[in-house]
């Protein structure tokens, strides 16, 4: 007995939900399958939800927990293919200058499942640090420092790889600035 | 002085670590604003649908 609020609220949330779960699992197929089966949990669990609080908290708690569940489930294989990922990351630096999306989702994977969480709940999806807290069930320190942790890996992991993304302005100009103190100097 | 070093360390770190830092928040912010804006899928305005014929047996 769904009233017409929660189900505008639904169908307002599922583009939100929909980009959540993609950033968390990095393929849009999976994420639809995860999308659905949020809203299947949702509505088989709608008593629990208490109208006029946030329906979007609600839906992506349901969303990120059915993640986590089965990712815990599947961990062993998927640790093992994340391994091989990081391995060809390593040898194998973007050959491009460009920092793409696929070379964000890349890096993504490399993260702590809880920091890449918690990253793209506040920087991608814009939730407050409180909102953050509330949906993976901790403490708003703890996302702080999620974030924190994950802001500094992912710099690390796409550091070189985008290096070229500053220049020709910052790389060059180091270079150009350098020839010619040296040239003036000399 | 070699100044040409990788983002960790060296004098410029700071400066390219901050803006490689503001880079990576656009990127996510892009990446998930990228699917948000896609329009719902018709496949879960249908499910929506069924569900809500199910539950709403009381109607």
């Amino acid at each position: 007995m769904s009233s017409e609020k929660v189900k505008q609220g639904f169908i307002d949330a599922i583009p939100n939900l929909r980009a959540f779960a993609v950033s968390l699992c990095g393929n849009l197929e999976r994420a639809d399958d995860l999308v659905q089966e949020t809203m299947l949990k949702a509505f088989k669990h709608i008593d629990k939800f208490e109208e006029g609080t946030n329906i979007k908290a609600w839906l992506f708690t349901i969303l990120r927990n059915t993640y986590f569940s089965e990712r815990r489930r599947a961990k062993r294989e998927v640790e093992d293919a994340d391994g091989v990922h990081a391995a060809r990351m390593a040898v194998q630096p973007a050959q491009h200058g460009h920092m793409d999306m696929q070379e964000l989702q890349d890096a993504l994977k490399l993260l702590q499942d809880d920091q890449r969480e918690a990253l793209i709940l506040v920087c991608a999806a814009g939730m407050s640090y409180e909102e953050a807290a509330e949906i993976s069930g901790c403490a708003v320190g703890t996302i702080k420092s999620r974030v924190n942790r994950a802001r500094a890996k992912l710099s690390t992991i796409m550091g070189i790889a985008s290096a070229d993304d500053f220049g020709p302005d910052a790389a060059t100009e180091a270079v150009v600035s350098n020839i010619v103190s040296h040239t003036r100097l000399g | 002085m070699m100044t040409r070093q990788p983002v960790s360390g060296g004098v410029e770190s700071e400066g390219l670590d901050a803006r490689l830092q503001a880079q990576i928040g656009n990127k996510l912010k892009a990446m998930f604003d990228e699917v948000a804006s896609e329009p719902v899928p018709d496949k879960f305005i249908e499910l929506l649908k069924k569900l809500d014929a199910q539950g709403g047996s009381g109607k």
